[in-house]
């Protein structure tokens, strides 16, 4: 019988053997193996799963309404398309990052506003699959709102992000056209 | 017998005699390597990280003070650094890192009416303890605020820490600047912790 290398298991034919075609192979085929999990890991380390969306368009949102932001576009297949085009789809289960950056413009003085980001998992409005940031109070100018989420993903999981405006004004008040949102893989389990 | 000019994987010369000792002698050779290979990658793909959820209300505050986070589950944890309450500890194995560190609080109000005005800060507090000095110290870090009269709001707060083996709290400061409100972290509160590298030494 072969005997089997002490970490990967790799089977080689013993001294007492005759050295056959099959033991070669077999040595071979284990080292294949080996080698493409060690590719495969190199592939995640050297460039994690990603994909940023991008809105392309301000959103217009009325006043005190949850709203979805539509993506146009990703410079990755894997997480986004055009079919589902609000949702970062992930596509193997591990911990990923997700930030996002959103504008409201068109306020004007007096009219105090307050704006909130969120990122949703699978289509929730409440806890515990969302994350979200609300500004501090503001009222002129474009306000930008950042937010940096950690989730636990499962394959098939997706995550939106969902903006909401409020204040003295009647509005409507539109999001700026670059808001963008990112999702890389901090680990795959 | 020759070896390969890369890894030194000695193989039979050519026109030798090829017997199961040189079948050996390359399978020990790549198995010792890859495995070392197979080591650093699997801790490049699973990095030292993180993730906490509170389950219940934690903490209830009607006056300006620091209240903390309840009951809480790790959401991804295999290293072992989530404790109870939203507290993260680095592993013992771990040398002095770098690591992100931040927090999404849920606010709710378990009884009264919110006034306008009421001002909420969320925080994180690093303990860490001096391995040659033994010396812990306590640091606020990465405050976050906001006003609100509004149940269900949420704060966020994030920053970059050089840490020891040592505990992170998190927690919201209230000052309540009037109504008779109380209020608590709710659950869905998170915190999370994921490491950037090792400090120099």
């Amino acid at each position: 019988m072969s005997g089997v290398t002490p970490y990967l298991g790799i089977r080689y034919p013993l001294s007492s053997e005759i050295i056959s075609a099959a033991a070669e192979q077999a040595m071979a085929t284990d080292m294949d193996v080996e080698l493409a999990q060690a590719d495969s890991l190199a592939d995640f380390a050297l460039g994690r799963p990603s994909a940023q969306v991008n809105a392309g368009a301000g959103l217009s949102l009325v006043k005190n309404t949850l709203t979805t932001v539509t993506w146009a576009s990703s410079n990755s297949g894997t997480f986004w398309n055009a079919t589902n085009p609000t949702r970062i789809t992930v596509q193997n289960a591990g911990l990923y990052v997700i930030q996002t950056s959103q504008e409201l413009t068109g306020l004007s003085a007096g009219n105090v506003s307050t704006f909130r980001v969120m990122v949703a998992k699978n289509g929730a409005t409440a806890q515990p699959n969302i994350q979200s940031q609300m500004t501090p109070q503001f009222q002129t100018g474009q306000f930008g709102a950042n937010l940096f989420t950690v989730w636990l993903a499962a394959a098939g999981d997706f995550f939106e992000v969902k903006v909401l405006w409020n204040g003295a004004a009647a509005g409507p008040f539109s999001t700026v056209g670059s808001s963008r949102a990112t999702i890389f893989a901090w680990a795959l389990s | 017998m020759p070896v390969t000019p890369n890894k030194g994987l000695l193989y039979p010369a050519p026109g030798a005699f090829v017997d199961a000792q040189d079948s050996y002698n390359l399978a020990i050779g790549a198995d010792t390597l890859e495995n070392n290979y197979i080591t650093q990658l699997l801790a490049a793909a699973a990095p030292t990280a993180a993730l906490a959820r509170t389950t219940a209300n934690g903490g209830t505050s009607s006056t300006t003070g620091l209240i903390s986070p309840g009951a809480s589950t790790a959401e991804y944890d295999p290293k072992a650094m989530v404790g109870s309450n939203l507290i993260i500890s680095q592993p013992a194995t771990e040398p002095l890192s770098y690591y992100l560190i931040g927090y999404d609080l849920l606010m709710v109000v378990t009884a009264g009416t919110p006034a306008a005005g009421n001002n909420m800060v969320g925080q994180m507090s690093v303990t860490t303890t001096d391995p040659l000095s033994g010396i812990t110290t306590t640091t606020p870090y990465y405050k976050s605020s906001f006003e609100s009269n509004n149940a269900g709001e949420q704060i966020q707060g994030m920053g970059i820490v050089k840490w020891f083996q040592g505990s992170v709290f998190f927690g919201v400061q209230f000052t309540n600047s009037g109504g008779t409100a109380t209020y608590a972290i709710g659950p869905g509160s998170r915190s999370w912790a994921l490491r950037l590298g090792s400090v120099p030494s």
